[in-house]
């Protein structure tokens, strides 16, 4: 298995803001790898590293087997890139922005460009000030999808898309990661990384900390479970993989590792369930749970 | 929430941005206008003296048309309102309109303000607190001009006067920001919009002060001279300018509350849904972004030079007058008109130099603004990007020159009927290209080193006005003067042209823009 990104310990410094402090991160040749942390953890950092937009002070960084700053210009004929925060020019329209990036990049396939149009419902003859947020997003979005480039950089692409046009991007990338190219996927959203992504790596202050297939990262994704049930909900204390059970009356409310929901829903069933909603962890909560008192 | 809700906590983040804008700006006008007081105080000491300056100059309707009503210039202090007051309040005008549209609009395109309002921030509170920066940066340019002409021994209620006009003209044209920002869909544009109204506020000012004074009453900045500092102050004038204020800033509420965020009143044209078949390249790119800027310049720039072109002849008639003519004994006519044409030309390259390093450091707007990014994740380099603005922007210096060059000739073609000034005035014109690249070359270089350093650019841009106007004037050391590019440029047509220095600039801009090369490749890229 090839690969596309290699990065390790990977520092980077804004003043006194450790925003990279020695990060590592592997990404191989036709996955969808996710890379996830919370606000501020350094995603777009190492992003912009890797895009020879920033120079890292330690640390190295190979990109398609490539220099990411010396040999920037090389290799970005071969990536296509959507930033966090899409910023447009007032002036041109949204087609025209996606011609200009597409050609700047090497060359436009007009077919893929007018039909991800059409899929992403975008109005290209709106003018840059004239759209929202999720439309800008959208311009960026399809400049970077009509590429044949061989390797995406999508930092948290998904802001401000709704839950249809969501869909409609997971098919793209879905279809991208068929034709045998790679993604690298930038997010604070658990679950849509969950969705998508082959290989996941965490990042927190700028170092990596947990990294591996979304198996391995199975104990990691705990629901939370908020339950009202006929008799009184003893005997969950024993239960493995309940944590921080709490009982009052006949509502209980716990978080329960992944291999142990099956067990923990018989047990509820069992006690006569008249109410339940579950509801998958936030990134955040995950990080206050396993990494609160990391160093 | 009211619609003002957190007013006071905007002002405090406006103001933490535009602290050095607002003290540098209201400490370089009331500077330059004490020190013009001082000098004119020693220079013309005596009422004689005086007397004899304002003969010279009272007659001339092409020294009226730019600087102003020459009625009454008997004291220090009617020399100090002629020599500055409406050079100044124009000055004035431009640093306004460029806070307000800062806060009205900038902030709101940036995203800043969506920000704001979803959080804590009434809908008005952004224009309230652009305002009054405004109101701030014009109350210290006001009470510190006055301040310091009392200081200087002037009366009193002159010096008042000469601070409320400052601050008159100031404000109104806040309110035409204000008003702007809500009309034009884009900052950009409230911009041009606003700026425009300047313009066009000094050239009806420019041909009523050359003519009978009727249309000076429709210009605001006329408005600054009709108060008449230091001569039977008329304090009713004050009236004009806070009703036109008041006016400005009510209608611009009513437009605010009528407009979509992110929207103009004038409505958005649609665009093309596919790019033409050449837009793909870091110059198309460039020239496309800068092709309204360039063209308003070159008609702004050009407008003011018809005027300065359509008087020539009034400058050969009033040399004819005995009286002057004695003071130039031994210069003709000829002369001194091209002498007359070098002062214009060096406006015009100073003109030219303010588009200039306003071009340059376009991709630092881009850069900082988040969309050099998206560009640079392409096939192009640093310099192809950067570079490419820096072509469009010498060409545009180079046509705005040779446009605003003929364009003085046609007007004093219309003037004199000699129409061997066309070309000479072109070419005239075209020799101030090399100091305008020595600075575009450094705006250049300040992007290339520290983005965020830019403010400096237009500092040692004010240091070039102030001494083009008044190096001579004031008698500042040659060594200063030298420091100006200008200085080194051949007062062409008066004197004739020397080769040797004009390459001497062009290859100062030449390593400037070298070094803002190496230097744009080595940083990382910013932004807001
Ligand atoms: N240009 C910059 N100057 C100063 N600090 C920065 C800059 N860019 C990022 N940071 C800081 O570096 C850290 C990582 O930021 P970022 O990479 O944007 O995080 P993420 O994309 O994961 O949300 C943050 O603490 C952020 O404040
Ligand atoms: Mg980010």
């Amino acid at each position: 298995m090839s690969s596309a990104i290699t990065v390790s310990g990977l520092v980077k410094t804004f003043g006194d803001t450790r925003a990279l402090d020695g990060l590592d991160l592997a990404v191989a040749t036709g996955e969808i790898h996710g890379f996830l942390g919370p606000n501020g953890a350094g995603k777009s950092t190492t992003i912009h590293v890797l895009l020879g937009l920033l120079r890292a002070q330690g640390g190295t960084a190979t990109l398609l087997g490539g220099d990411p700053w010396r040999d920037a210009v090389t290799l970005h004929r071969r990536l296509a890139y959507v930033p966090g925060d899409v910023n447009l020019w007032p002036n041109l329209s949204g087609g025209e922005t996606i011609d200009l990036l597409a050609r700047l990049r090497g060359g436009l396939d007009r077919a893929r460009r007018d039909e991800l149009v059409g899929r992403f419902e975008l109005d290209p003859a709106k003018k840059g000030s004239a759209y929202s947020k999720g439309n800008r997003q959208k311009v960026a979005l399809i400049a970077a999808l009509a590429s044949d480039a061989e390797l995406l950089l999508l930092d948290e692409p998904t802001a401000g898309l709704d839950p249809i046009m969501e869909e409609r991007f997971r098919e793209c990338v879905r279809e991208v990661r068929d034709a045998g190219r790679t993604v690298l996927l930038s997010s604070h959203i658990l679950g849509e990384v969950e969705a998508l992504c082959d290989r996941v790596t965490i990042i927190r202050d700028g170092r990596t900390v947990e990294r591996g297939s979304l198996e391995e990262l199975r104990h990691l994704t705990r629901t939370s479970i908020d339950a009202t049930t006929a008799r009184a909900p003893d005997g969950l204390t024993d239960l493995r993989g309940v944590h921080g059970l709490r009982v009052d009356d006949h509502r209980v409310r716990f978080d329960v590792d992944g291999e142990a929901l099956d067990e923990a829903m018989r047990r509820l069933a069992d006690l006569g369930l008249r109410s339940l909603t579950s509801r998958p962890p936030t990134l955040e909560e995950l990080f206050l749970r396993h990494y609160a008192d990391a160093p | 929430m009211t619609a003002l809700t957190a007013t006071g906590t905007l002002l405090r983040l406006n103001l933490r941005r535009d602290r050095v804008l607002i003290v540098l700006s209201a400490i370089a006008f009331v500077a330059w206008t004490i020190l013009v007081a001082q000098v004119l105080q020693s220079l013309y000491p005596t009422a004689a003296e005086r007397a004899q300056f304002s003969h010279v100059v009272a007659e001339s309707p092409a020294v009226r048309a730019i600087r102003g009503d020459t009625r009454g210039l008997e004291t220090t202090g009617q020399l100090v309102a002629f020599q500055v007051g409406v050079l100044f309040s124009t000055f004035i005008a431009v640093v306004t309109v460029l806070l307000v549209g800062r806060h009205a609009r900038g902030d709101e395109e940036s995203g800043r303000t969506e920000l704001l309002l979803a959080s804590v921030a009434g809908r008005d509170a952004p224009l309230t607190a652009g305002l009054l920066s405004a109101l701030l940066l014009n109350v210290l340019i006001g009470v510190g001009t006055a301040a310091g002409l009392v200081v200087l021994g002037l009366p009193i209620a002159g010096a008042a006067a000469m601070g409320a006009a400052y601050a008159g003209v100031g404000l109104t044209f806040a309110g035409v920001a204000a008003v702007a920002a809500q009309l034009a869909g884009t900052a950009r544009g409230a911009n041009t919009l606003a700026i425009g109204a300047i313009i066009a506020a000094y050239l009806l000012r420019a041909a009523g002060d050359a003519g009978n004074g009727t249309l000076s009453w429709l210009s605001p900045i006329g408005w600054s001279s009709r108060l008449r500092a230091f001569d039977h102050e008329r304090w009713w004038v004050l009236g004009l300018f806070a009703l036109t204020t008041v006016g400005l800033v009510l209608a611009a509420y009513a437009l605010l509350a009528r407009r979509d965020l992110g929207a103009g009143m004038l409505p958005q044209r649609l665009g093309r849904p596919q790019a033409g078949a050449r837009f793909g390249s870091p110059l198309a790119l460039a020239l496309r972004l800068e092709r309204a800027v360039t063209v308003a310049w070159i008609t702004g720039v050009s407008m003011l030079a018809i005027v300065y072109g359509l008087v020539t002849s009034s400058v050969a008639d009033f040399v004819q007058n005995p009286q002057v003519a004695r003071i130039f004994t031994q210069a003709g006519a000829d002369t001194v008109v091209d002498s007359y044409f070098a002062t214009v030309m060096l406006v015009l390259g100073l003109l030219a130099g303010g588009f200039a390093i306003q071009a340059t450091l376009r991709p630092r707007t881009e850069e900082l603004a988040g969309r050099a990014e998206p560009v640079l994740a392409t096939a192009t380099s640093r310099l192809r990007w950067a570079g490419a603005f820096w072509l469009i922007a010498l060409a545009g210096v180079a046509a705005l020159l040779v446009v605003s060059g003929l364009v003085v000739g046609i007007g004093a073609l219309i003037s004199t009927g000699d129409a061997g000034d066309l070309v000479r005035l072109a070419g005239a014109a075209l020799a101030q290209a090399p100091a305008v690249a020595v600075l575009a070359g450094l705006a250049a270089l300040v992007h290339g080193l520290a983005p965020r350093a830019a403010p400096f650019v237009w500092i040692a841009f004010a240091g070039c006005v102030f001494l083009g106007f008044f190096g001579e004037l004031l008698d500042v050391p040659a060594w200063l003067r030298d420091l100006s590019p200008y200085t080194h440029v051949p007062q062409v047509p008066a004197e004739r042209v020397e080769v040797p220095p004009l390459l001497g600039l062009s290859a100062v801009a030449a390593l400037l823009f070298a070094a803002a090369a190496g230097t744009l490749r080595r940083r990382d890229m910013v932004s807001d």
